[in-house]
């Protein structure tokens, strides 16, 4: 895009504002919305004739790649699983905090309805102390929680509270939900790793077991809670913020990309129904982003500030 | 002087071992410090090898943190690190910003800080001289296959680590050094006593202790086993006291052979001194004799010539019985006048020259009454009796020699014969034809300490000095003289106032 660039170049020029001619590498993790809203921003950005790379990255790495400057922008963070080493990198000064999506999040246990007739007492997270004989898949009396990759403290989560678990982790979203397919197709009791927004939440009615309600304390006090000795004896946040990160020389290096970064917001609504279009409806994710770029013209491209938007042809 | 007086002090094998020894001490601190300090830097290596293994320990741990930014996982790494024995102090830093640190590290300055296990600075005051050593080493995150810089990790370790990995060895080098200087040092002394100091010892002792009075008893064993120096010394040493003993018995014969010359020299000029003080008197005697012999019938015929004068003149022609008296005495007195002096000519003649005595068989009676004849009037006037049995023996001999030794012999038994007293001459032949011929007198007889000297010129007995006997004493010297040239034995025995005899042995005729 040749005059995208002249047009770049002469914005710089009139408000002293420029952006580094080098791609900003946007991170791809390994669930449906992550995708799709990565690839929404990156359309924007390129939009705004600003170069752009995709890099897949598990959660756990992403953060000393951000850190590094490897990569540079992450559009999704959950707080439930990734609020430890968010803060920690933002207090570090190694990435930034690019701002809140309008979305509420939560992740933790969850079950579909049916369930709660093979243990009664759910969603209380005490039925589990009573039932894990239900969720074994071994005859034991141990059940199973499935788990996907990412970090979170789960086995500290089932020491702390007493309970007879086991965790077993898939490495995929995608596994994940086949096995709660097949689950409830033969209604044999499943207890999973789940999160909203997602398109589970708009095919499948269950609930979020109701651990002791989240405290900072939790993490780091084990005189906290129900158990005086460990931490982590309570669930993860109720009403979790979905965050934005980018690499701390983001906003030094492309200035109109991380003011569009930072306005950038999806609500739950959108999450899920991205997630849906692409893990239910079966669209590819870049064609879901693309789709969503095409009909949300107006609600994206107000996000792009105006003296960055003037210069882009857009 | 004792050899550990000899050891004390500067000798040549005390000099000679303290000289070595305090060389071979100096090297071997040197090669010990060398060793020591070769021993130092191995070990410095080494643990700074294993400083590198740490690296593959750990780097996966770190990398993690690193990347993560996990403090507390950094931390836990480093703590691991820092229970490695060697590490004294770990630091980890990203952007040169310190992410963790423990124990002692050194800054890029050169400072060197103290990290307690919180990681917090311990101090301000920087320590030195702490002789840090370290070894760095990036930590990278393996991000999509390709290793991404991340960090440095230093991890530290000092000298004191390294001292007490060593401790043990060096004090083994030390001690190994000691025990080897230590027996080297009694091979010194043992070897150096044993073939150089005792033997030295010994050599010097013998030396001092050389007698020369003693020399022949000498002995010198330096008693080495091996041939040497010492050995050639030992050799040559007692080559010298050899030659010196034969030397000094050299000396000591030529003087003993000097002082008995002398001696006899001494002996010998004594005795010529006293032959020459005899001969002087026998010569002042002689001539005194001489001179009163002579002058004796010399006075007679003077006198008698007076006389016989003086009657001429006053013409007692008639008194011829006395006249005739008169030349009678003065011939007796010339014809014993010729006698003295044709004795003196004999016995001169004999001491100047030998006589030529011409020798043939002779009628031994013949003679023997010839010389009775010529002196039976004066053994009538002594009143002293010849006796002779004549018997027809021949001898070999010179007649008038002969009977000139039977006139002096038969002439002096009759002037030392007793009144009425005897003389008398045998002749016998034995059976191997030897005759023996002896005048037995009744006289005087001759003292026994006067036999070895009757023989001498002058010699007379104190009898006729005392009895004023006519002789010179020249009567024996004559018969002994003749008698030997004509190869005539002569014996005498002689027993005082009972008489002597003279025996005369002819030799058998040829």
């Amino acid at each position: 895009m040749p005059f995208q660039l002249c047009s770049a170049t002469s914005a710089t020029k009139d408000n002293n504002v420029q952006d580094s001619e080098e791609p900003i590498v946007l991170i791809f993790n390994d669930w449906t919305s992550q995708v799709v809203l990565t690839r929404i921003t990156g359309k924007i950005f390129e939009s705004m004739g600003q170069k752009i790379e995709y890099s897949f990255s598990t959660t756990d790495e992403q953060w000393g790649a951000l850190s590094q400057g490897l990569v540079h922008v992450q559009i999704e963070v959950w707080q439930g699983t990734m609020a430890k080493m968010f803060n920690h990198m933002v207090t570090l000064g190694k990435i930034v905090d690019a701002g809140n999506h309008n979305a509420i999040t939560r992740e933790d246990w969850w079950y579909p309805d049916y369930v709660e007739s093979l243990c009664p007492g759910l969603p209380d997270w005490q039925a589990l102390k009573k039932c894990s004989a239900v969720f074994s898949v071994d005859g034991s009396s141990t059940g199973s929680y499935l788990s996907g990759p990412w970090e979170k403290p789960e086995a500290a989560r089932i020491r702390a509270l007493g309970l007879d678990f086991s965790v077993d982790t898939v490495q995929t979203a995608n596994q994940l939900w086949s096995s709660l397919a097949k689950a409830k197709e033969n209604k044999k009791p499943i207890i999973l790793f789940n999160w909203t927004p997602n398109w589970v939440e708009a095919v499948y009615s269950g609930k979020f077991i109701e651990f002791p309600e989240y405290d900072i304390a939790c993490e780091n006090d084990p005189s906290w809670g129900v158990n005086k000795n460990f931490n982590h004896d309570c669930g993860n946040p109720k009403s979790g913020w979905l965050k934005k990160a980018a690499w701390s020389g983001t906003k030094n290096k492309w200035p109109c990309a991380y003011s569009t970064l930072s306005r950038i917001s999806f609500t739950n609504e959108i999450i899920s129904m991205l997630a849906a279009q692409v893990d239910f409806s079966g669209l590819s994710h870049e064609q879901a982003a693309a789709n969503w770029i095409i009909n949300n013209s107006e609600t994206w491209q107000k996000w792009i500030p105006e003296h960055c938007l003037k210069h882009q042809g857009l | 002087m004792k050899s550990g007086d000899l050891f004390s002090q500067n000798s040549i094998s005390s000099q000679l071992i303290r000289i070595v020894f305090g060389f071979y001490c100096l090297f071997a601190i040197v090669i010990t410090a060398i060793q020591v300090f070769i021993e130092y830097q191995h070990t410095e290596n080494i643990i700074k090898t294993e400083l590198k293994i740490n690296e593959d320990i750990f780097a996966s741990s770190l990398s993690a943190g690193v990347w993560n930014l996990d403090i507390e996982q950094i931390q836990v790494t480093v703590n691991g690190m820092l229970s490695v024995p060697i590490i004294s102090g770990v630091v980890i830093e990203q952007d040169n910003k310190i992410l963790a640190a423990r124990g002692l590290i050194e800054t890029k300055e050169g400072a060197i800080y103290t990290y307690d296990n919180q990681g917090e600075l311990q101090a301000d005051n920087a320590l030195k001289n702490n002789n840090l050593f370290s070894y760095s080493f990036p930590i990278t995150y393996l991000y999509k296959g390709k290793g991404i810089p991340i960090g440095n990790a230093s991890i530290y370790s000092n000298n004191t680590v390294v001292f007490d990995r060593i401790e043990m060895g060096i004090t083994l080098i030390i001690v190994n050094a000691f025990i080897k200087s230590f027996i080297l040092w009694l091979l010194f002394i043992w070897i150096s006593r044993s073939i150089l100091i005792t033997p030295l010892n010994q050599l010097i002792t013998a030396i001092k202790n050389v007698n020369l009075e003693n020399i022949g008893n000498f002995q010198l064993n330096l008693k080495n086993k091996r041939k040497n120096e010492l050995t050639i010394i030992e050799q040559s040493f007692m080559s010298m006291v050899k030659q010196l003993k034969e030397a000094r018995e050299s000396v000591l014969n030529s003087q003993r052979v000097l002082v008995e010359k002398v001696k006899q020299r001494t002996v010998d000029l004594e005795l010529s001194t006293q032959k020459a003080e005899v001969a002087n008197i026998a010569k002042s005697n002689f001539m005194s004799r001489v001179s009163h012999e002579l002058n004796t019938p010399l006075n007679a015929i003077i006198g008698c010539s007076h006389l016989l004068t003086t009657n001429i003149a006053s013409a007692k022609l008639e008194n011829n019985s006395q006249n005739e008296e008169l030349i009678k005495n003065i011939r007796i007195s010339g014809e014993h006048l010729n006698m003295l002096v044709q004795d003196i000519f004999e016995l001169t003649q004999n001491n100047r020259e030998k006589l030529n005595i011409a020798e043939e068989r002779v009628d031994l009676n013949d003679v023997v009454l010839s010389a009775i004849n010529m002196l039976s009037t004066l053994a009538a006037e002594r009143n002293v009796t010849l006796i002779y049995q004549p018997s027809p023996l021949t001898v070999f001999a010179n007649t008038l020699r002969l009977r000139q030794v039977l006139l002096n012999l038969l002439d002096n038994a009759i002037k030392y014969n007793q009144v009425n007293g005897s003389v008398e001459i045998k002749l016998q032949e034995n059976d191997m034809g030897q005759i023996k011929l002896s005048i037995d007198d009744t006289g005087v007889g001759i003292p026994n300490e006067d036999l070895d000297t009757i023989f001498e010129p002058l010699s007379r007995l104190a009898y006729a000095e005392e009895q004023c006997i006519d002789g010179m004493g020249l009567g024996l010297s004559i018969v002994k003289m003749l008698v030997d040239r004509m190869d005539i034995m002569i014996q005498v025995k002689s027993t005082v106032n009972n008489g002597s005899s003279f025996i005369l042995y002819f030799s058998k005729l040829p």
